[in-house]
């Protein structure tokens, strides 16, 4: 500390530290800050339909049953802005046990929520925004689901972790079983019946 | 230019005891005012003025740095 270059280091050395500790200090006080989110999720219909896989006109592409869900949002969700929030990442996935897997979760819809003005969520009759099917292509042996809501928050300092908000149970139903004369008539090709 | 700056000894230790007690307590106001504002920026901006102070106060070639010289015989 004799001269000014010693100085400059020790001082500036000494100020990061502290920065450090002042950055896990805001890291760790952040899960005790109390936030009231409210939050409802309604659905209104679960369609099950066959088609094909990343492309309809693909012939060659594999079949699978694919789920189609109508559902409501309502939520509040400014209270879990804090000064640590950067941002609040919302998805709703649908859960199910299978033969094959004990968990199988699917996202269905999400949403990055940026601020408070955007945390006020009013969703009715929301399509799924990803596609909800099974790893087996089709949904029989699967008895029950669950549409559950999680909310993600990203600080800026700490870690990130899972909320999971609200669940409601639903069934997915089997795909309507088209005429088989209908089906039979299509099949031959050019000739009329 | 290596060479400047000179203090004497009880003035390094001043120096010292000084500089950490000021960056402490930057630290502490800058938690405390991001905190009650709920502002992160406020919290860095209070802590780097902090540092910008002990910088001033710590770093040139006070006179109260000077007052105990070391005499040569």
């Amino acid at each position: 500390m004799y001269n000014i270059f010693q100085r400059l280091s020790s001082i500036t050395s000494f100020a990061m530290s502290t920065l450090m500790v002042l950055a896990v200090l805001i890291s760790l006080t952040t899960p005790f800050i109390p936030s009231s989110p409210t939050h409802s999720v309604t659905l209104h219909s679960v369609q099950n339909a066959k088609g094909r896989v990343v492309d309809q006109f693909d012939r060659t592409a594999r079949k699978s049953e694919f789920a189609r869900l109508t559902f409501d949002l309502d939520a509040d969700l400014s209270s879990m802005f804090n000064w640590n929030t950067k941002l609040l990442f919302a998805y709703i996935t649908a859960d199910f046990e299978s033969a094959d897997y004990s968990t199988n979760r699917v996202v269905v819809w999400d949403r990055i929520i940026r601020n408070t003005r955007q945390a006020k969520l009013r969703l009715r009759k929301h399509h799924n925004k990803y596609t909800l099917r099974n790893m087996k292509q089709t949904f029989e042996g699967v008895e029950g689901a669950n549409l559950t809501l999680h909310i993600n928050p990203v600080p800026y300092l700490g870690i990130m972790y899972d909320k999971e908000v609200v669940s409601i149970p639903f069934s997915i139903p089997r795909p309507v079983v088209k005429d088989s004369a209908k089906e039979k008539a299509k099949t031959k090709r050019g000739k009329k019946v | 230019v290596l060479e400047s700056g000179r203090i004497d000894f009880s003035g390094q230790q001043l120096a010292t005891k000084l500089s950490n007690a000021l960056l402490v307590s930057s630290g502490v106001v800058a938690f405390i005012i991001g905190f009650v504002m709920q502002r992160l920026s406020y919290s860095f901006a209070a802590y780097a003025f902090g540092v910008l102070v002990t910088y001033f106060v710590a770093l040139f070639p006070w006179p109260y740095f000077k007052r105990n010289p070391v005499v040569w015989l």
